[in-house]
């Protein structure tokens, strides 16, 4: 199945096949000196594709088959024909899908039934990486992603099964230079990868997901029976039943989706650039110099905190606004081993040794009192909106106020370590940021006249993508001495900046 | 060599004080109104709510508009822009001008009517504006930050 050569009647064309190069000139300004006919991926590509698109048919047939109650018989009917539909597409995507190189541009055609076609300028290559998931190890072959200077992800080229002498002639001719071996390399491994799916759920992908059933669920039962689902749903336990449902559904498939998001991630540092790789079903390739990292933030989640355990997210200018999943440096980590991990990736954040400065202790109280002042205000809420027999809320929650305000009592601090300064703050997460000092957007102080009156001031550092860090309640002298610092460092000296030419 | 206390040294036009009285006094119509809606609905309340949120407004008005305009301060130094501001919450915040990647001023029918124009400042973080300066002040201002950009795809 992956060695055959398919029938050459039905090309597309201007795309001659490979087996017939010297006969036919490819369709656009290809000079005879530099005859690079056009060519497809190797075969294995059909499997690798075929696999992908087979997960996804039998995942989405085998649940509508469950939800409109057909028997495992229909299911397997169903998953065996996902797996033939998935097959029948590796083959069309690997059969429509061309590349050549002219001396002007890489030129890559595919698409089953609308032909889709991009033209990379040579001069526009960023860089050519090449990965290598568990399905192109059985092959023997590499992934290669093209990346193209300015243009999103989605412009990129990606084939996903060329042989390592094929990667290696595209580099050469693209200018590109053969890949190194990395300074540094950090993996997730299994393990890791089932952890970081449990501890740390992808909410957003959760909710779309859980969207989406609700609305499938919607259409099958209304198909079978009207509008039984909805009368029945109205006793408190249904509700709370279904809501249990509806969360341990959530549940399970932000896990799914955190596997397929971060299986075989891969963190590397060649040089002066990052490399990340992650993915499962569609492999993500992205690199980003090192001199535009502006920080990185050490996310303690609510699950991993008490687990030890940490995720690690970058900042750049470049991720403004971008999704979590993209600005992850690494899913977890042990949380005593960050800062070290942090040094060997971004060697620009090694951390001199020395302690975080805390709040002092006349800021507990303050830290506090307006947690637990919004519970007591919340549950008096409810009281009134419930009845009086809800009465005991209001304490309740002015205590979790507070224990929230003792959690960020202890979690604040700051650091002025080198050309790096720390400030560590509890969201809901808690949050360790390390940040380029010369790279500050902006840092500020501020003060309420009973933060005043108490000698006590927060203090507020802004990195490039609009992430802040804040560490509220400093002692004065501890908040003006790390502003003034923060001043000589990222005002003036510009020239010093090794990123300062660009 | 620096340090919280050496202030940055321009207040605004004191037009802005206007200006903010007015936007804040529309913004007071809308409050007194949903009031009297919410109040015609509910028994028993509308006299107090109706008061209640008039008072309310009008301190405002007495009040933050003032305050505002005390508080604020801005200086232009050699390498960053230093802005105090802040009814309740005073911040001081500093911008390295390096990190500064535009500068836009805003002029629309209503500051021209407070003959005045605000400046914005962005940054890769985000924008950060000083809201009432004299045109020529602010167009001056521009110049000299532009005079000191330096490489723009420096992010």
């Amino acid at each position: 199945m992956t060695s055959e050569r398919p029938p050459s009647e039905d090309e597309p064309p201007g795309s001659p096949p490979p087996e017939s190069p010297s006969s036919l000139t490819p369709p656009q300004f290809a000079p005879a000196a530099l005859p690079d006919p056009p060519r497809r991926q190797h075969a294995a590509a059909i499997t690798i594709t075929a696999f992908g698109a087979a997960l996804q048919l039998v995942a989405g047939l085998v649940i509508v088959a469950v939800l409109r109650g057909g028997t495992p018989g229909t299911a397997a009917a169903l998953a065996a024909g996902g797996i033939l539909a998935g097959a029948g597409i590796g083959y069309a995507q690997w059969r429509k899908t061309t590349y050549w190189l002219d001396d002007v541009a890489l030129h890559h055609r595919s698409g089953v039934f609308t032909p889709d076609q991009k033209v990379v300028p040579r001069a526009r290559v960023q860089s050519v990486d090449t990965a290598t998931g568990p399905l192109q190890r059985i092959f023997g072959v590499v992934e290669l992603h093209v990346q193209v200077a300015g243009a999103s992800s989605a412009d990129e080229i990606v084939l996903v099964a060329v042989t390592q002498a094929e990667a290696d002639r595209l580099r050469d001719e693209l200018g590109q230079p053969r890949p190194v071996a990395p300074d540094e390399r950090v993996r997730l491994g299994v393990g890791g990868l089932l952890l970081a799916a449990l501890t740390g759920p992808q909410i957003g992908v959760a909710v779309s997901a859980v969207a989406g059933v609700v609305a499938l669920v919607d259409n099958a039962v209304d198909v079978q029976d009207g509008e039984g689902l909805v009368s029945r749903v109205d006793s408190p336990s249904t509700i709370l039943l279904v809501a249990a449902v509806v969360i341990g559904g959530a549940y399970v498939l932000s896990f799914l989706a955190a596997i397929v998001v971060f299986a075989g991630f891969e963190v590397q540092r060649e040089g002066d650039v990052l490399r990340i790789r992650r993915g499962l079903l569609a492999r993500r390739a992205s690199s980003l110099p090192l001199s535009r990292v502006d920080g990185v933030v050490i996310v303690e989640g609510l699950a991993r905190g008490p687990l030890g355990l940490a995720a690690l997210r970058l900042e750049s200018a470049a991720h403004g606004g971008e999704r979590a999943v993209a600005r992850t440096l690494l899913p977890l980590v042990r949380r005593r081993d960050a800062e070290a991990i942090v040094a060997r990736l971004v060697p620009d954040l090694t951390l001199e040794p020395g302690e975080l400065q805390r709040p002092p202790r006349r800021a507990l109280r303050r830290f506090m009192l307006v947690p637990a002042l919004a519970g007591a205000l919340a549950g008096g809420l409810l009281a009134l909106a419930v009845g009086p027999s809800a009465w005991p809320t209001a304490p309740a929650l002015a205590l979790l106020g507070g224990l929230v305000g003792i959690r960020r009592y202890r979690a604040t601090g700051v650091r002025m370590a080198g050309d790096v300064v720390v400030v560590r703050e509890a969201r809901l997460a808690r949050r360790t940021l390390l940040a380029r000092r010369h790279r500050l957007q902006e840092h500020a102080v501020a003060q309420t006249p009973l933060q005043a009156r108490a000698t006590l001031t927060d203090l507020r550092v802004t990195v490039g993508s609009g992430g802040r860090g804040r560490a509220r309640h400093l002692e004065s002298a501890v908040a003006e001495e790390a502003f003034a610092a923060l001043r000589s460092t990222t005002g003036g000296d510009a020239s010093s900046c090794p990123t300062f030419s660009g | 060599m620096t340090s919280v206390r050496d202030e940055p040294e321009h207040a605004l036009v004191a037009a802005v004080r206007s200006m903010w009285i007015a936007e804040a006094g529309l913004g007071g119509l809308g409050t007194v109104g949903g009031a009297l809606v919410v109040g015609s609905a509910i028994d028993g309340v509308m006299p107090w709510l109706a008061l209640a949120s008039i008072a309310g407004v009008l301190v405002y008005l007495a009040l933050v508009p003032r305050l505002r305009h005390e508080r604020w301060r801005w200086s232009l130094r050699e390498e960053e822009l230093d802005l105090r501001h802040g009814v309740w919450r005073v911040t001081r915040t500093i911008v390295p001008i390096t990190r500064i990647q535009h500068v836009s001023v805003e002029r629309t029918g209503w500051t021209n009517f407070f003959g005045l124009v605000l400046l914005h400042v962005h940054t890769a973080a985000g924008k950060t504006t000083i809201p009432g300066l004299e045109r020529a002040t602010a167009d001056e201002l521009r110049d000299r930050i532009l005079a000191r950009l330096r490489t723009p795809d420096d992010l």
